[in-house]
C-alpha cells in the first residue's frame, strides 16, 4: 500500500455515532449544493442567500470541530453583518443582467486546486486520533444558557432576509 | 455500519475552495466573482480550522482560531468596500450590467 493511501485509510475515522456520523455527512452535502448554488444562480440576491446557508453549515462545521467561539463570530459578524450586507445592497439595485464565460479552463483550474488541496489536507491531517469532536458540548451549553439571544439572533436574521427579498421584488415590479 | 469522518472535511473544503475558483474564473459579473471568492474563503477557514484541531498551526494548536478570526474580520472589511465600490459605480452610470468587462473600458 502506497503511504497516500496509508494516510487516507487512517484519516477515515468514525465519530462513534451514526448520529454525528450522518449530521456531518448531511452538512457537507448541504454545504457543497450551497456553494454551487451560489456561483450558479442566477439571481444575485438569491446567490447571496446561499452565501448566507454556506456561512450557517460552515459554522455548524466548526461547533463540530471544537471551535464554538469561532462558530458564533462566523454566525454573528459573517452571516449576521457581512453577508446580509451584500444581500440588502444587491436587492437595493435593479436585477442586473448576467453574463457568463463558460470554458474549459475553469473546470481545469477547479480540478486542479480540488486535488491539491485533498493531497495536501491528507499529508497534514495525519493526527486524527487528537481530534476529540468535544466542541459540540459547548455548544449545546451555549443553546442552553442563551436561549432567548439565539432566538432573536435567528428572529433578527430571518426579518433581514425577508426584508431584503421583499425590497428587491418590489424594486423589479 | 457507516464510516466517515475527517476525510469528508477536507472534501468538503477542498470543493469548496474548487468551486469558489471555479466561479471566479466562470463568471464574468463582479458581484458574482465576489460572492464566489467568499465560498472559496469559507472552505479556506474550514481547512485551517481542521488543520489547527489535528495538527496545530506552526505547532500551536490556538493559532488557527486567531487566523479565522482575524480572516473573518478582514473579510468583512474587503466585501464591505467592494461592494460599495461596485454600487457607486453601478449608481454613477459607470457600469450598466456590472460585469468586468465594462471596468476600464473607455465608453
Amino acid at each position: 500500500m502506497s503511504p497516500l493511501l496509508e494516510i487516507f485509510a487512517s484519516s477515515v475515522v468514525t465519530l462513534g455515532s451514526p448520529f454525528l456520523d450522518i449530521a456531518l455527512l448531511v452538512l457537507a452535502v448541504a454545504s457543497i449544493i450551497f456553494a454551487y448554488l451560489t456561483v450558479t444562480y442566477k439571481s444575485l440576491v438569491y446567490s447571496s442567500i446561499f452565501l448566507a446557508f454556506v456561512g450557517l453549515v460552515n459554522a455548524a462545521f466548526f461547533m463540530i470541530l471544537g471551535y464554538p467561539l469561532i462558530a458564533f463570530v462566523q454566525l454573528i459578524i459573517y452571516v449576521g453583518s457581512g453577508v446580509l450586507f451584500i444581500i440588502i445592497s444587491i436587492s437595493m439595485l435593479k436585477e442586473p443582467k448576467l453574463t457568463f464565460r463558460p470554458n474549459i479552463y475553469s473546470w481545469v483550474i477547479m480540478l486542479f486546486i480540488f486535488v491539491l488541496i485533498v493531497v495536501i489536507g491528507i499529508s497534514v491531517g495525519i493526527a486524527p486520533s487528537e481530534l476529540t469532536y468535544l466542541g459540540i458540548f459547548p455548544a449545546v451549553d451555549y443553546l442552553v444558557k442563551y436561549w432567548f439571544s439565539i432566538l432573536l439572533l435567528v428572529l433578527a436574521l430571518s426579518m433581514a432576509l425577508i426584508v431584503s427579498i421583499a425590497v428587491s421584488r418590489g424594486e423589479r415590479e | 455500519m457507516i464510516i466517515i469522518g475527517l476525510f469528508l472535511i477536507i472534501i468538503t473544503a477542498a470543493v469548496l475552495i474548487g468551486v469558489g475558483i471555479w466561479g471566479i474564473v466562470y463568471n464574468k459579473n463582479l458581484v458574482k466573482m465576489l460572492l464566489s471568492l467568499e465560498v472559496s474563503f469559507n472552505g479556506i477557514t474550514l481547512l485551517v480550522l481542521y488543520i489547527a484541531s489535528t495538527t496545530g498551526v506552526l505547532g500551536i494548536i490556538k493559532l488557527g482560531a486567531y487566523i479565522v478570526f482575524l480572516g473573518i474580520a478582514l473579510a468583512i472589511g474587503e466585501i464591505s468596500i467592494i461592494v460599495s465600490v461596485i454600487l457607486y459605480m453601478f449608481k454613477e452610470k459607470m457600469l450598466n450590467e456590472i460585469s468586468q468587462d465594462e471596468v476600464g473600458s473607455e465608453e
